[in-house]
């Protein structure tokens, strides 16, 4: 399952994720990671049988941790069911349908915001909440 | 037998017409042979849906109670042109707010007409002795306009090219963002299901063909502009009333770092009057061929990679000197569909009856360059230039570069073909080290120039690789000679 996790500026230059990673003695894939003076913010993959584990672990150690359901947005109003997304995503979370509409494939999602700027007609969104 | 048109209306005003949209038909056609398909349907329905630049509104504000010769206007800060009468002005699709810029144009001005919005309209004027009033200020809606009728100068191109990047930048176009190193392809037309694709002799479609435009009816009134038939690339001038459209239809779009467009929603009924016909709607998108070409060469005539079908542009995937490349539709078959089924709705409710073009579309056209005086690489560059072989030895190499008083050195093969540069600074460098041939530090990944390349775009290339001169190469990449920063500045200041 897919986890979003901030980092304050003060806990950004710590191993946060190595030391979960051994201490939990469980798999963390980094999906996508940027960090500005702001801090860090970061989506990660991880064991769905592990996930309180990982959470307090990381919160004990200043991150703030939330899960992703629909990591982005989209509306359904504005889709024209074009399919400019498809090939923008690096995940393949845009497909046709039988019918030529557009399904998302929401769990594939690692918010990297490549398709919001694609998308000519401002139909995505990417959720931010944590 | 063939059919006349005359008969195919009849059975619409009857209700017992047969319509059936164009990518039924080739099913149909492939079921029951030519012969069957041509006698039982009458009518093929198409469509599509796709940006479409070349889109606006012709409006008419009626008089203000102290009149104005509108000398410029503006819808929400969107300008129109009125350079003809007094209180008219068409409105472009494209263009953009003045005070939102990317984010707003004409076709959201249009949206917003559509949705029953009230939009501000605002003009300045000399003032003349009929037409006192200099500046106008006021809200209106789509409903207080006399006229607003959709012109649109070019539309429903039959097909168009697939557009792909091969630079390590991502490119914003009007063809969508395409990702570096072939990282996706866009394309954009509803393959089998396009009007003119299925009538590519325009037999059937020409001035005054009824269609269906952006929700409501239209007309064709000509060739659109740029049509280029032999081709494959025939577009179409259509007129509509916009006050009987829908936002449905006509959907404004933001193309990131590029600018804004319309999506227009176009629909055009072939009456199937012969066999000839039946077999041309009976296209598929195995049968549609296009272009890729590469967006990141800023000439006119960008490079050809490959060509596609649309059924492998829809498959997902194509492949480009040996890389899967995603594909991407810009333009949605999904509602291109929904309008060749609405169109097949109205003729069978009986409500819209097929026109006999008055004048066929021209087939005997070129779509040909802009004229203008460019100063090309080969008018300006130095020839004959100096270089060196490959295999030579760095003393030589030095001793050229001192004795003809030259920065730079091309390495060449035996033929003359490019394989490195050298300059100066190398040599220098290279004392350091224990080299000895000029292969070993030249540069091997070398910025050239095209004969035939504008000297604007080789200034580009200087400045982008931050670099002072490019070797000149040929069509066999042999060294015809070099562009230098110091010799272009000399042209300027010449
Ligand atoms: S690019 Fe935008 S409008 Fe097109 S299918 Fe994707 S979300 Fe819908
Ligand atoms: S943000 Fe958009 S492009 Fe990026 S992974 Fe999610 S759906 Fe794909």
């Amino acid at each position: 399952m897919k986890v979003r996790v901030y980092f304050p500026g003060k806990v950004v230059n710590e191993p946060v994720i190595a030391q979960t990673i051994l201490e939990s003695k469980s798999l963390i894939n980094i999906l996508r990671a940027t960090v500005d003076e702001h801090g860090g913010d970061m989506i990660i993959d991880i064991p769905e049988k592990d996930y309180t584990k990982i959470v307090n672990l990381l919160r004990s150690r200043g991150a703030s941790v939330s899960m992703l359901e629909k990591p982005i947005i989209l509306n359904e109003e504005k889709c024209i069911n074009c399919g400019a997304c498809i090939s923008i995503c690096p995940t393949k979370v845009f497909n046709y349908k039988e019918d030529k509409s557009i399904s998302v494939d929401y769990e594939r999602c690692i918010q990297c915001g490549l398709c919001i700027n694609a998308c000519p007609h401002q139909a995505l969104m990417v959720h931010r909440k944590c | 037998m063939p059919k006349t048109l005359e008969e195919i209306n009849r059975k619409i005003k009857e209700g017992n017409a047969v319509v059936v949209d164009a990518e039924e038909m080739s099913l149909i056609v492939e079921e029951k042979g030519l012969a069957k398909a041509a006698k039982e349907v009458d009518v093929v329905t198409t469509g599509t849906f796709g940006a479409m630049c070349s889109s606006g509104v012709f409006l008419n504000f009626g008089h203000s109670e102290e009149p104005i010769k509108m000398q410029r206007v503006w819808l929400n800060d969107v300008e129109a042109y009125t350079g003809i009468a007094a209180v008219d002005a068409y409105l472009g699709a494209t263009q953009l707010s003045e005070t939102k810029g990317f984010d707003y144009g004409g076709a959201h001005v249009i949206e917003d007409l559509l949705l029953g919005k009230e939009i501000e309209l605002r003009a300045v004027s000399y003032g003349t002795d009929c037409y006192p009033k200099k500046s106008l200020k006021t809200k209106i809606t789509l409903e207080y306009l006399n006229q607003a009728i959709m012109v649109n100068p070019r539309n429903a191109y039959q097909r168009y090219n697939v557009a792909t990047n091969s630079s390590d930048k991502t490119l914003y176009t009007y063809m969508g963002t395409l990702l570096p190193n072939f990282g996706n392809a866009t394309f954009s037309g509803a393959g089998a299901l396009s009007p003119l694709c299925n009538d590519p002799d325009y037999e059937t479609i020409g001035i005054g063909t009824k269609i269906f435009l952006g929700g409501g009816k239209g007309y064709v009134i000509g060739e659109g502009t740029q049509h280029n038939p032999k081709a494959g690339f025939g577009t179409l001038m259509v007129k509509g009333n916009l006050k009987e459209m829908s936002a449905e239809y006509l959907k404004p779009a933001i193309f990131h770092k590029y600018g804004v467009t319309l999506y227009v929603g176009i629909g055009v009924p072939i009456p199937v009057l012969n066999e000839s016909i039946a077999r041309k709607t009976a296209i598929k998108d195995a049968d549609i061929v296009t272009n890729v070409l590469d967006y990141s060469v800023p000439k006119r005539d960008r490079p050809i990679l490959r060509k596609v079908t649309y059924e492998e542009l829809k498959s997902g995937l194509i492949e480009i000197q040996g890389k899967e490349v995603p594909t991407s539709s810009l333009s949605s078959y999904f509602i291109a569909k929904k309008i060749a089924l609405e169109l097949k709705n109205w003729l069978e409710k009986g409500n819209f009856l097929i026109s006999a073009p008055l004048e066929k579309l021209p087939y005997d056209v070129v779509f040909k360059p802009m004229k203008e005086e460019i100063m090309r690489v080969k008018d300006v560059m130095l020839a004959p230039v100096i270089t060196i072989k490959g295999g030579s030895s760095i003393r030589e190499a030095a001793n050229l570069i001192i004795e003809k008083n030259i920065d730079h050195l091309p390495v060449v093969s035996k033929e003359n073909k490019i394989l490195g540069i050298l300059t100066s600074w190398d040599i220098s460098k290279a004392v350091l080290g224990k080299y000895r041939f000029v292969d070993e530090i030249m540069t091997e990944k070398v910025i050239t120039a095209e004969l035939e390349e504008s000297v604007e775009s080789a200034a580009k290339k200087l400045q982008e690789h931050n670099i002072s001169a490019l070797p000149v190469v040929d069509k066999e990449q042999k060294v015809v000679g070099m562009i230098t920063t110091s010799a272009l500045s000399k042209l300027l200041i010449k």
